[in-house]
């Protein structure tokens, strides 16, 4: 069994206080911040959960322009092993696993220059973008001399830099990622999302909201050209779920072994760690640009409070996957309503074909936007309405570290001393994961990778900072 | 009111634990007995059906977990060590973990049942309007006494759930050996649903802590959801999972499994694989232990996974994945219309007509069929990699099983029913 963790020069840190990670689930909702997109304003300001914009460096109206160089960096894993990436910086930024989440808006001129810092010749593919052209001409495969495949689109050798360019045509969610020799490129982590926003309800579509507070009313967003309920959300809960898996050998093979090509790698591939965001469980659950994974930028903690009247605005997630196989990913608590694959919205001539869906499947390559809810259907309550069956007594019972130790949203109670406590303020946790529980590990160990919690605070809770 | 439990009846004190299933494995260390426990303190109160503010619409099961026994009909030499596994009992072959329905037993019968798992688990379902009151005893692991495992029930895909009820460890609480819980479902909407297990899950669901639980639609018993074009006429639910035998060989003589490693090498029908997919249900006999079939090594796989019909019955098949890899099930030349998916009823224009279904992990859906002339009709995984056959016969251990349609039937009492002498 090959269950080794190879120590190598890579290692920077052997242990991780999981606690660490805990404390900033805590943190993050007194410090998040509501900044996510007026889609034309440049630059979000940081904020510590949702999905997190790098917007474009243009002031131009009608232009995106963004920079990315390929580079190489190092992880952390949740487990203390470490791993030599490739990956996208932002610009002259820090490298950073996965890739800049580009944000633009239906019409740009978008304009992406990639500059090539590896040892091979890379590239950029948009997957789903139609009409992307490189020195005004369309981008196109590349073949070497003696006619094979190099590349699936416009490359550039080391030192080199390119241009693309496109018109953000179609409102959606798409991954984009290296042409050329993908099986490994890919997996070294040149891989990222890219948003196209539609416009923003107008102010006579608001007023037309009847459902919608006025309080939430600037939260509104769509995320395709409908402008019914279908596809809206609010902005407060804007969430990303890019699937990916590593296989530490090939890494390995890459920094010690010299092999800079799929060919060159003749050992089986088998992925042992798989990643939300760029993080394996319980890192995924740590805040955007936490400190100590300074390159995963990208936390997926969904945080949410119960529809009501004064919530009625659903999440959106938007899911992407890159690797070997379908994602089957199963997130707990509620359906979620699949409502695009791919960059369009599932609709047939004038039918309405999402549909909520508790194991949703993403295919390699493909992305999905569904919107989530949950609602304190039951509303049990220790006092009006019990829930039927009360928790057993201490020692009937074994308690998890994020369990409350109440049945009631809101309520806590006494755990035993032994179990490290992470429920701030009586919060409700779910996880959300990879149903191929294989993938639902850390190298083999369960309760890790493809794994995250939805937590669902109580509406208006001082305790839960968001009174 | 406090939070806690206080029912008087529930606690087992650590000695009376240690004298009830300690004494079990002393005695099957010693000779392969299993011997009843003896509790003291619980007497004869059944366990789980609780007696207390219970309302009039709320049914009641009791399920216990524990470990035991199955038969895979593979004839693979090279398989081994990993199969036939030399620590089972004939006439087994594999270590599992599983549930058991002991609704209506005493508590010295439940405890009986320790070592007795079955794959996959009961069956369970409830109308909306119904509560289901589930009550889960955890009477260990036999053959690893140093696995404390607690162990839950997950309802996979219940809308709006609270973290009490769902069943998973590091987010609500689960149950330790010795011990019970009663989880309490409210359901609201129709469909097929899955239950597991979610403590060490990989492991857990793996070793075959899995079952089918559906949802029937108020007052209209023979639909699939509240809408008259789910109508049918039988029905059938067909759990689909997949075991890699060394995961199972290493959980009985105490090794570790990377699960990464996963690679499944048997892939199953209501925990059965082909051939044994045929074969007849088999009930829990009186006194509680499972009944001794006409082929015994299915004891502990009661559960058909062969589908009946008379020639223009609606048949449901109701169908859930919970093995780790996507599959593809086809029945060439009979049309299978998708009603259901993820136990949400499909529109007109979401309707899909195919004889081929795909399936995800964790996933669940409804299709309807119009059994056709009388004859027999393969169901079976079209992905012809995932058989590992025998000397004699290439669809052995495999997710293979057979629509059989007669002219005349009779009617069918209970989901999966058919009997052998309706086949013709």
């Amino acid at each position: 069994m090959a269950g080794l963790i190879r120590p190598t020069g890579t290692v920077r840190r052997t242990v991780r206080l999981t606690a660490l990670a805990a404390f900033a689930i805590g943190c993050a909702s007194l410090t998040a911040v509501s900044s996510q997109a007026t889609p034309s304003q440049a630059i979000a300001a940081p904020k510590s959960e949702g999905l997190l914009c790098t917007k474009s460096t243009s002031t131009t109206p009608g232009t995106a322009t963004f920079v990315l160089t390929a580079t190489t960096g190092i992880i952390n894993l949740p487990d203390g092993n470490s791993m030599l990436m490739w990956g996208y910086a932002n610009g002259n930024g820090a490298f950073q696993y996965p890739g800049p989440v580009l944000c633009t808006n239906e019409g740009d001129q978008v304009t992406v220059t990639l500059r090539n810092q590896l040892p091979v010749r890379t590239s950029l593919m948009f997957l789903g973008i139609d009409g992307v052209t490189v020195n005004s001409q369309p981008a196109q495969a590349q073949f070497s001399g003696s006619g094979e495949l190099r590349s699936l689109t416009n490359d550039v050798a080391t030192s080199g830099s390119i241009t693309y360019r496109f018109t953000a045509g179609h409102p959606g969610t798409y991954l984009y990622q290296s042409g050329n020799d993908p099986e490994l490129q890919v997996e070294m982590g040149l891989v990222g999302a890219l948003i196209v926003y539609p416009p923003a309800p107008t102010a006579g579509e608001l007023a037309a909201m009847t459902d919608v507070p006025v309080a939430e009313q600037a939260n509104v967003r769509f995320a395709y050209d409908d402008r019914s309920t279908m596809s809206r959300y609010t902005s407060e809960h804007e969430y990303l779920v890019l699937l990916t898996e590593l296989d530490p050998e090939l890494h390995y093979a890459v920094e010690e072994g010299g092999v800079l090509t799929s060919a060159g790698y003749t050992a089986e591939y088998k992925p042992r760690y798989f990643m939300i965001n760029g993080r394996s469980f319980p890192d995924t659950v740590a805040p955007n640009q936490a400190g100590w994974l300074p390159s995963q930028p990208y936390g997926a903690l969904a945080h949410v409070e119960p529809k009501d009247a004064s919530n009625p605005l659903p999440s959106l997630i938007r899911y992407l996957a890159v690797g070997g196989e379908p994602y089957p990913f199963h997130p707990h608590s509620n359906h979620e309503d699949v409502i695009a694959k791919d960059g369009r919205l599932l609709t047939d001539q004038g039918f309405d074909l999402s549909l909520e869906k508790f194991a949703i499947v993403v295919d390699p390559g493909t992305t999905i936007d569904a919107l989530f809810t949950w609602e304190n259907v039951e509303d049990y309550d220790a006092v009006g309405n019990p829930a039927p069956v009360p928790v057993p007594n201490a020692p009937n019972l074994t308690e998890g570290e994020y369990w409350s130790g109440s049945p009631y949203l809101g309520s806590s109670g006494a755990l035993n001393p032994e179990v490290q406590a992470k429920n701030v303020c009586g919060e409700y946790y779910h996880v959300a994961h990879n149903h191929n529980l294989a993938e639902a590990t850390n190298y083999g160990a369960a309760f890790g990778g493809q794994l995250t919690l939805i937590r669902v605070d109580p509406a208006n809770t001082a305790t839960c900072g968001n009174a | 009111m406090s939070i806690h439990d206080d029912d008087a009846r529930r606690p087992l004190s650590r000695r009376a634990f240690l004298i009830s299933g300690g004494g079990a494995v002393v005695a099957l260390a010693a000779g392969g007995a299993l011997a009843a426990g003896t509790t003291g303190t619980r007497g004869k109160v059944p366990p789980g059906l609780r007696t207390t503010n219970v309302p009039a619409n709320v049914r009641q099961k009791a399920l216990a977990v524990t470990d035991g026994w199955a038969s895979m009909p593979l004839d693979l030499p090279e398989l081994a060590p990993y199969f036939p596994d030399t620590l089972a009992p004939s006439p087994f072959t594999t270590y599992t973990f599983g549930f058991r329905d002991v609704t209506g037993l005493d508590r010295t019968q439940v405890e009986a049942q320790a070592g007795k798992a079955q794959i996959s688990a009961p069956l369970l379902e409830i109308s909306v309007g119904q509560e289901l009151w589930v009550t889960l005893s955890n009477l260990g692991l036999l053959t690893r006494p140093d696995l404390v495992d607690s162990h839950t029930l997950h309802w996979h895909g219940f809308r709006n759930a609270i973290p009490f009820y769902d069943g998973v460890p590091e987010t609500s609480i689960s149950v330790p050996i010795g011990r019970d819980f009663t989880y309490v479902y409210r359901p609201q909407d129709a469909g097929t649903y899955m239950y597991h297990c979610h403590f060490e899950d990989v492991e857990h669901v793996t070793m075959g802590m899995t079952g089918i639980i559906f949802v029937r639609p108020a007052g209209h018993p023979k639909w699939a959801y509240d809408d008259s074009t789910t109508a049918f006429d039988r029905e059938y639910a067909l759990l689909l999972t997949d075991f890699d035998l060394a995961g199972h060989w290493n959980d009985a003589h105490i090794q570790v499994s990377d699960w990464t490693n996963y690679k499944p090498n048997v892939w199953l029908m209501n925990g059965r694989a082909y051939p044994d997919t045929l074969e007849p249900n088999t009930e829990r006999a009186a006194g509680g232990d499972m009944e001794v079939p006409a082929q015994p090594h299915l004891q502990y796989q009661p559960q058909s996974a062969r589908l009946a019909a008379a020639t223009g019955d609606r048949v449901l098949i109701r169908m859930a994945n919970l093995g780790f890899q996507e599959q593809t099930l086809t029945m060439p030349g009979v049309p299978l219309t998708k009603v259901g998916n993820d136990a949400r009823l499909l529109t007109n224009e979401q309707r899909t007509v195919s004889d081929t279904i795909v399936l995800g992990p964790g996933e669940s859906c409804d299709v309807l069929l119009t059994a056709p002339e009388p004859g027999v009709y393969a169901f079976y995984n079209a992905d012809p990699t995932k058989y590992r056959g025998s000397p004699t016969d290439e669809w052995v251990g495999g997710q293979r099983t057979e629509l059989h349609v007669a002219a005349t039937m009779p009617a069918q009492s209970a989901p999966n029913q058919w009997e052998p002498s309706w086949l013709v």
